[in-house]
């Protein structure tokens, strides 16, 4: 009688410990290696997703100047529309990194806009269209460091490359 | 009458004369005294709308800006006296133009044609204006009855939050503005740091004084606040577009960010979402970033309206002349008591 209960009871045991253990490993896993459940931030209508290793997911194709050390990226969503911010310090001045993006994003079919002047010493924007996205690549020297900032306003939908 | 009736008649009756005497102790703003405040202001084409707008409220509107308030970040190119040449071109060489220290102007803060030198030799051809102390970094300023401290607290200079809290003691303005370039996290909505402190801030809330700063290329108010470190909305004056300032231990102000004068524009990163209400404790009654597809433009608050020199009316107007915030502001003294209870939103 015990054999026929343990002949029974075991195998289900055996079941239920591998489900259990599927279960706790597919929840460790998040589905964008990048993001961990603490940087993800929610709130009355939106969400907010921090990456502190990389590039957050789905951010435009966009270069990173040669060297540049990556910060901080998010990627925020309410509704239909998101936007993105990534963050980076480089060994440039200001006026080298925006000679740079002007000519890549000009090679990647963006659109720039210019607001006229020569390029500031100290803080230097570009900001370039393409379709429906716009990009603001901001460069700000401060205490003897250029940090370069691409952020892409709130939109209506994100162009995948 | 029974002499045990005097003594606390001549109580009241002094208690009365006291009252009427500090009110009537209050220094008004010239009527319809109308101020512009920028801040982040690069030199480009933007920079130049910004300064073409503030120039041109007099014939848009029929009420000209008096004087301009920048709180820090000039040119961005170390240059003052181009910056200077900038503001004489299109607002005048004689044009009241103050302002307080940032931190893109400390390289070229002191010197002989620093900036601090070309704004001395600015407010020397100012008529009227009374400034004490060190320019744009502790300095205390009247003119046509308003009361404004160019401070650097958070980026130049000692002593700001004692400086502040002396000279407002010392003003019987009605209306006082705490004015300096940077922020705490919490008074902004990028990723600027906490900079400032919080006894600055709440030295100027207890007097009673507005709070204006810069330094976050964006524009955000909040609304009245019982608190700014615990960013606590006063219940009794809450509503977006009203504004109670008061003084006292439990004394009451608003704080905002004009950075939109022509440099970069920056996102919101803080007290999502984008659209109104926002996070962040309901504190925020106006935000305007790049998520908002901001463009340049100025802070107009004019004083002293509607024939009550205890009123001010608000606006924050871009380059395309919108309006994308407006507001009114009382002034809570013995001459005008708090209101009744307001709702709140």
């Amino acid at each position: 009688m015990l054999k026929q209960v343990l002949n029974i009871v075991a195998p289900l045991s055996l079941l239920f410990a591998i489900s259990v253990v599927f279960a706790v490993n597919t929840r460790a896993q998040p589905a964008d290696d990048s993001v961990q459940p603490a940087d993800i931030e929610r709130g009355a209508g939106y969400v907010k997703e921090r990456s502190r290793n990389t590039r957050i997911a789905g951010f435009p194709a966009l270069p990173a100047f040669p060297g540049a050390v990556f910060l901080d990226s998010y990627k925020k969503t309410e509704g239909g529309r998101v936007g993105f911010e990534a963050k980076y310090s480089v060994d440039a001045s200001v006026p080298e990194v925006i000679r740079f993006y002007e000519v890549e994003l000009n090679n990647r079919g963006w659109r720039l806009e210019s607001s006229g002047g020569a390029i500031s010493r100290r803080e230097h924007s570009l900001v370039a269209r393409r379709g429906n996205i716009v990009a603001h690549v901001i460069a700000e020297l401060e205490d003897g460091v250029t940090e370069v900032v691409i952020e892409i306003p709130m939109h209506g939908n994100t162009e995948r490359q | 009458m029974k002499a045990n009736h005097l003594v606390p008649l001549a109580h009241l009756i002094l208690g009365l004369l006291a009252l009427v005497s500090h009110a009537q102790a209050e220094t008004a703003t010239d009527p319809q005294l109308k101020v512009a405040f920028i801040g982040d202001q690069g030199s480009n084409l933007n920079s130049e709308a910004v300064l073409q707008l503030i120039r041109d409220e007099a014939e848009n509107t029929g009420i000209p800006v008096s004087m301009v308030l920048h709180q820090g970040d000039f040119d961005y190119n170390d240059d003052p006296v181009a910056w200077d040449a900038l503001i004489n071109r299109i607002l005048g060489i004689d044009f009241p133009y103050f302002a307080s220290v940032g931190n893109h102007d400390t390289d070229r803060w002191d010197g002989i044609d620093g900036y601090k030198a070309i704004l001395e030799q600015r407010l020397a051809r100012i008529q009227d204006q009374n400034c004490t102390g060190v320019l744009g970094v502790n300095s205390a300023c009247t003119y046509k009855g308003l009361f404004f401290i160019l401070s650097g607290v958070g980026t130049l200079g000692t002593g700001h939050a004692q400086y502040l809290t002396n000279e407002l003691a010392a003003s019987d303005a009605i209306w006082e503005l705490c004015t300096w370039h940077r922020n705490q996290n919490s008074m902004q909505v990028g990723d600027k740091p906490d900079d400032v402190g919080w006894s600055a801030y709440e030295e100027c809330r207890k007097a009673g004084a507005i709070v204006a700063t810069g330094h976050e290329h964006s524009y955000s108010r909040t609304r009245t606040l019982t608190s700014m470190e615990n960013l606590t909305v006063d219940p009794s004056c809450s509503e977006v577009g009203q504004l109670c300032v008061e003084s006292g231990d439990n004394g009451t102000t608003f704080a905002f960010v004009s950075g939109l004068a022509g440099i970069t524009i920056r996102n919101q990163d803080r007290c999502l979402p984008t659209t109104f209400p926002y996070g962040c404790n309901d504190a925020w009654a106006n935000i305007y970033t790049s998520d908002q597809a901001a463009t340049h433009g100025a802070l107009f608050i004019t004083f002293n309206v509607d024939d009550n020199p205890n009123k001010a009316r608000g606006y924050f107007k871009n380059i395309n002349n919108e309006i994308v915030d407006d507001f009114e502001i009382v002034k809570i003294s013995a001459i005008v008591p708090r209101a009744p209870v307001l709702s709140i939103d």
